[in-house]
């Protein structure tokens, strides 16, 4: 998988500039870290239920969200940026 | 709307099946506050790039903190649209580059990998409305069902002016990241429309649904927007942006269908593709392609935690809901007794039904009351928009300066004081003109109905005793009877009520 | 004790001075300034300074001791933050040209924290470029040189962050740690750091290179010092929804009440094993150490390590090249004009000023999340991480910590690692599973090698159990105190 990465394409999509003589060296980086990540092609969960893609990823119940108040609300005076120097 | 018609025709000659589907983008206006952040929501009174903060310019460091009541929003607008809502939900990131995006990604929500949108599988009816197809309005009162997909809670992006139209001769282009972060809803439906009429009334509908629930306010500039997609004879979709007005969302499905069906002719595959609606030449230009386009890189919003809504959200929000139109034009037949057709009319627009439940509070009589609403108010709105006096996306009830209270008292004055149609007719006009209550008027033209019948006893006395042979002539003759009536009427300047007068007049005549 | 030598005192004794007005906080700051000043010309760990707001901040403590105010837990302390965090009016580059020019108009919550207990932000310290390292090589602004010799990395990514706390520049410092950032510099330079469980510190204010993995967190000399710092900027914040309600107030325990605790210690004997054999010998010798004080010492493994390096990279990339996406120079940045380009080439040409690593990063995470690859990769990844995550819950149930060495090697010299990514990467293994896990670990200082470089020994308790971490490093610093291992600089 990790051999013949179009790097041009690549960094059109995240809008890099790499210079011509570094697309060598960075073609070879990308290869090798990519090379590592194919190791997870090796790992097998083991158990079929299909669990969700973020096991770990936070909850939080509606209830404890912000309201919706603007920040001319937030009693304080130290200008535009008081949502954060509250 | 002659070559509108003769492209559907077409179309069902040729066997080319027409799928539609839309993408409505809705601001949720009444919120104070962006999705996000801080910042005001109403973005539109404020100097560029005023209404922003850390947060919503993506500064450097700053975490999305999601406002409750914007959850909220999105899902009464989920159930009017009758959208399952899951127990949790969870937002993604839409990676791609521009300007008008600040943190060049959008948080949205993505149902690729994970059911993470605030609500899916819904289906929503409604009616073809009759005036929009003289010929067979039989057909068009059928109910059409569209399948909701999906609808997902998600930041707007900033807004950029170019210096011109065409993107190639601009030196320079201006961001205002004010709207950056405002909450937007984004409703898919399944391409269930067969044809652009159709799209036009659920459009009309749904802003409607949309003002009832109380979540936008359709006449502000951009608060309601919508993206197409359009596939002719079973070929590929192609979908249209930048459509800035529902006008325009059918001119724009009409240019398509013509364009796809021309390449269909002449053996030209119709390519999946995002094109753009040119406003001014009112043609559909390709964007990029679609393949490109669709490399948005989703994955979980990491500074987000999925929201727990829990089983009694639902129930919670359904009872907090305002009442929908479906329900309202259930409760004017039932209670009201209102007939169907006068019913819809009313709820097709929250501002004349609100108008017409004030109206009541001065006189309860609501048919009568829906009937000056129907029958004489909307006439006169109608004629007024088709000058062309109205704009955007919604109704103009603002341009006649008419209270409920007056309605209401024209209703009362026909019902109490036995009013006839068109000296009421004469009323309403002057009043409208004026703005002085129907009540004042009479009073002040002393064109009160004569109801009391000892004064047109009076009359009839009058009459009889300076045409004598009239008695006679009614014995053998019943027109006279009629014709004394018109006698009458010349007097009174039409001002009786011509059923006791008929009576009165027969009673007259007896006593002789 | 002559006055010039306070800086180095550890920060409780001396805030106990001011606070009894044996010194002023006016005069601690400016022999730290002094210090800062003839030192760090030789380890570059500031990027940026903050001594005339330091100066006017520790006249403001002073003046509200003299009036008998109450002061808060730092009274008078100099912080090095991280040049990633955000302070209100200072530069803020993440060692990065993108960054040059930028100045937070905010504080991060930590910031806030820290000034609202009197503590005094001192300056802004080097690093690898937003965070991608593991040797602090990475930086727009040179090498942090390791203060034990300056021939050597300091570690990374919050390199700054521990050469200057070594080298008695400050007594404390923040860091942010991602993959080992706080942990590896702190072993690698002879101080203790640790990394909060995930949610109990508010990133508010902190850069972000991979969201779900980082935490800021402390690093000083002395578990004596690093306790305060901890507690306060621990805790809820309502401007970052990822932190969780659970605030205790953690404690530095005498050793007769931890050993009251009996703690229960698994060591990891295979990672150890798999160290380079100074480090082994040394984490042996630690183990050897809580045997002595009588605690209940057992091997044990963590299967799953060999997919962790994959699994945290993946992540880590697939966050990152989301994150950095915002680096466009429109809005904020360096100097620099958009006139004359199309958008498109000029994001290009502005985005051409990340540092080749970070270049090599946004690549690889915009490759792993592109269409037809999310199920292999990053679905991927969070299936081994959750798996890791049950591994240590099971782990925790039966032992209160987990031993393991920080880093499996010495300090590589500059240059040594740095343009083979994996071999690079390889660095962060042992570093790597607390971030997957979202637990708590902290580096104490171990000792020192044969040639004289440090080596630390890494702890890990189950979430929200800073307190065996502090009560294991109260133990361990008790046998031989850590102001034995100062570099002489």
């Amino acid at each position: 998988m990790a051999k013949g990465i179009d790097i041009k394409k690549l960094c059109e999509l995240a809008k890099l500039e790499i210079p011509e003589q570094n697309m060598t060296e960075i073609s070879r980086k990308v290869e090798e870290v990519l090379l590592m990540f194919d190791k997870l092609d090796d790992f097998t969960t083991g158990d079929s239920k299909a669990s969700s893609i973020d096991d770990l990823k936070l909850e939080m119940a509606l209830e404890n969200l912000r309201d919706d108040k603007s920040r001319l609300d937030l009693n304080s005076s130290d200008g535009p940026w008081n949502i954060f120097n509250a | 709307m002659d070559s509108e018609d003769m492209i559907l025709n077409d179309r069902n000659k040729a066997g080319l099946e027409l799928k539609i589907g839309l993408e409505i983008h809705c601001q949720l206006t009444f919120l104070h506050t962006k999705l996000f952040c801080g910042c005001l929501s109403n973005y539109r009174n404020s100097s560029p790039n005023d209404n922003t903060c850390p947060i919503c310019l993506g500064l450097p460091g700053t975490l999305p903190l999601l406002n409750k009541r914007a959850v909220e929003f999105a899902s009464m607008i989920c159930l009017a649209f009758n959208c399952k809502i899951p127990e949790k939900i969870s937002f993604y990131r839409k990676n791609y580059f521009y300007p008008d995006l600040p943190k060049n990604y959008q948080t949205t929500q993505y149902n690729s990998y994970e059911l993470s949108s605030i609500g899916y599988e819904g289906s929503i009816e409604f009616v073809g409305d009759s005036k929009s197809k003289t010929n067979d309005s039989k057909n068009s009162e059928e109910r059409t069902k569209i399948r909701i997909t999906r609808v997902q809670l998600e930041e707007d992006p900033g807004k950029i002016t170019y210096e011109e139209d065409k993107s190639a001769a601009n030196n320079y282009s201006l961001i205002d990241y004010n709207r950056a972060g405002v909450s937007l809803v984004e409703i898919v439906t399944e391409p269930d429309f067969s044809s652009p009429i159709a799209v036009r009334i659920f459009l009309n509908e749904i802003v409607n649904l949309f003002e009832y629930l109380g979540v936008t306010d359709p006449s502000l500039e951009g608060s309601v927007r919508c993206d197409v997609n359009v596939s002719v004879g079973g070929g590929k979709k192609v979908e249209i942006k930048n459509i800035s007005s529902f006008k325009e969302v059918e001119k724009s499905i009409y240019y398509e269908i013509t364009r796809q069906k021309t390449l269909i002719m002449h053996n030209i595959d119709v390519k999946p593709e995002t094109r753009h609606w040119d406003e001014k030449r009112k043609v559909t230009v390709a964007a990029r392609s679609k393949e490109e386009e669709e490399e948005y890189r989703y994955f979980p919003e990491p500074d987000i935690p999925r929201i727990i809504l829990g089983s009694k959200f639902v129930s919670r929000v359904r009872t907090s809901m305002p009442e929908l139109p479906i329900e309202r034009m259930k409760r004017y037949i039932e209670v009201y007794k209102i007939t169907e057709h006068t019913a819809k009319i009313l709820v097709n627009d929250k501002r004349i039904s609100d108008f017409f439940e004030e109206s009541l509070g001065y006189h309860k009589s609501p048919i009568e009351i829906s009937n000056w609403i129907v029958n004489e108010l909307l006439t006169k709105i109608n004629e007024k928009d088709r000058q062309g006096l109205t704009d955007h996306n919604t109704k103009g009830l603002d341009i006649l300066t008419v209270s409920p209270k007056q309605v209401a008292e024209m209703a009362e004055l026909v019902e109490i004081k036995s009013l006839n149609r068109t000296t009421a007719r004469e009323i309403f006009d002057k009043s409208i003109e004026t703005g002085t209550s129907p009540l004042k008027l009479i009073e002040t033209l002393e064109i009160e109905n004569i109801s009391d019948e000892k004064s047109i006893v009076k009359v009839i006395h009058e009459i009889l005793s300076s045409q004598p042979q009239l008695i006679e002539q009614s014995k053998n003759n019943p027109n006279t009877i009629n014709y004394i009536l018109g006698l009458i009427m010349k007097e009174t300047k039409g001002r009786v009520n011509p059923q006791i007068a008929l009576r009165l007049i027969k009673e007259s005549l007896e006593d002789i | 004790m002559i006055l010039k030598r306070l800086y180095e005192l550890p920060a409780f004794v001396v805030s106990r001075k001011i606070k009894e007005q044996e010194v002023t906080a006016e005069e601690y700051i400016s022999i730290i300034i002094e210090r800062i000043k003839n030192v760090d010309f030789r380890i570059n760990s500031f990027i940026s300074h903050n001594f005339e707001n330091a100066i006017t901040k520790s006249r403001a403590i002073d003046k509200k001791i003299k009036e008998g105010t109450n002061t808060g837990l730092l009274a008078g302390i100099p912080v090095g933050i991280k040049d990633n965090i955000s302070v209100q009016g200072l530069k803020n580059t993440c060692a990065s040209r993108m960054l040059a020019e930028y100045t937070s108009p905010y504080n991060a919550t930590v910031v806030s924290k820290i000034e609202e207990q009197d503590g005094i932000v001192i300056g802004k310290l080097n690093m690898d470029e937003f965070g991608m390292g593991t040797t602090s090589e990475y930086s727009a602004f040179g090498p942090v040189r390791n203060p034990w010799n300056p021939e050597y990395v300091a570690g990374g990514s919050s390199g700054g962050s521990a050469a200057a706390v070594a080298s008695l520049q400050i007594p404390l410092s923040l860091g942010s740690d991602t993959g080992g950032s706080i942990r590896c510099p702190s072993s690698f330079c002879s101080v203790i750091g640790i990394k909060p469980t995930y949610g109990s510190v508010s990133r508010n204010g902190l850069i972000s290179y991979s969201n779900s993995l980082e935490q800021i967190g402390p690093l000083a000399r002395t578990i004596y010092d690093l306790v305060p710092l901890l507690n306060s900027i621990s805790g809820f914040d309502p401007k970052d929804n990822t932190t969780i309600n659970k605030k205790s107030e953690y404690q530095t325990n005498n050793v007769d009440n931890i050993l009251k605790k009996r703690y229960k210690i698994g060591v990891l004997e295979e990672l150890i094993d798999n160290s380079e054999s100074e480090v082994a010998k040394n984490n042996r010798k630690k183990v050897k150490e809580l045997e002595n004080y009588g605690c209940e010492i057992e091997d044990t493994r963590i299967s799953l390590s060999h997919y962790a390096l994959a699994s945290y990279y993946v992540i880590a990339t697939a966050e990152a090249s989301s994150n950095l996406s915002r680096y466009d120079n429109l809005r904020y940045g360096y100097e620099g004009s958009p006139e004359g380009y199309e958008w498109t080439s000029y994001f290009a040409e502005s985005r051409s000023r990340f540092g080749d690593e970070v270049k090599l990063r946004i690549l690889l995470g915009s490759y792993v999340l592109s269409a037809g690859y999310f199920g292999k990769y990053y679905a991927k990844a969070q299936k081994v991480r959750s798996k890791i995550k049950k591994e240590f819950d099971n782990l925790f149930n039966k032992y209160d910590i987990l031993l393991l060495p920080t880093m499996p090697a010495l300090p590589p010299k500059i240059g040594e690692k740095s343009s083979q990514p994996i071999e690079h990467y390889n660095l962060d293994v042992y570093t790597i599973l607390a971030n997957l896990a979202g637990i708590p670990a902290i580096s104490i200082p171990g000792g020192l090698s044969e040639k004289g470089f440090p080596i630390g020994v890494q702890i890990l308790a189950d979430g929200f159990n800073e307190q065996k971490l502090i009560d294991a490093a109260v133990l361990l610093e008790n046998v031989e105190g850590f102001e034995t291992w100062i570099p002489k600089i």
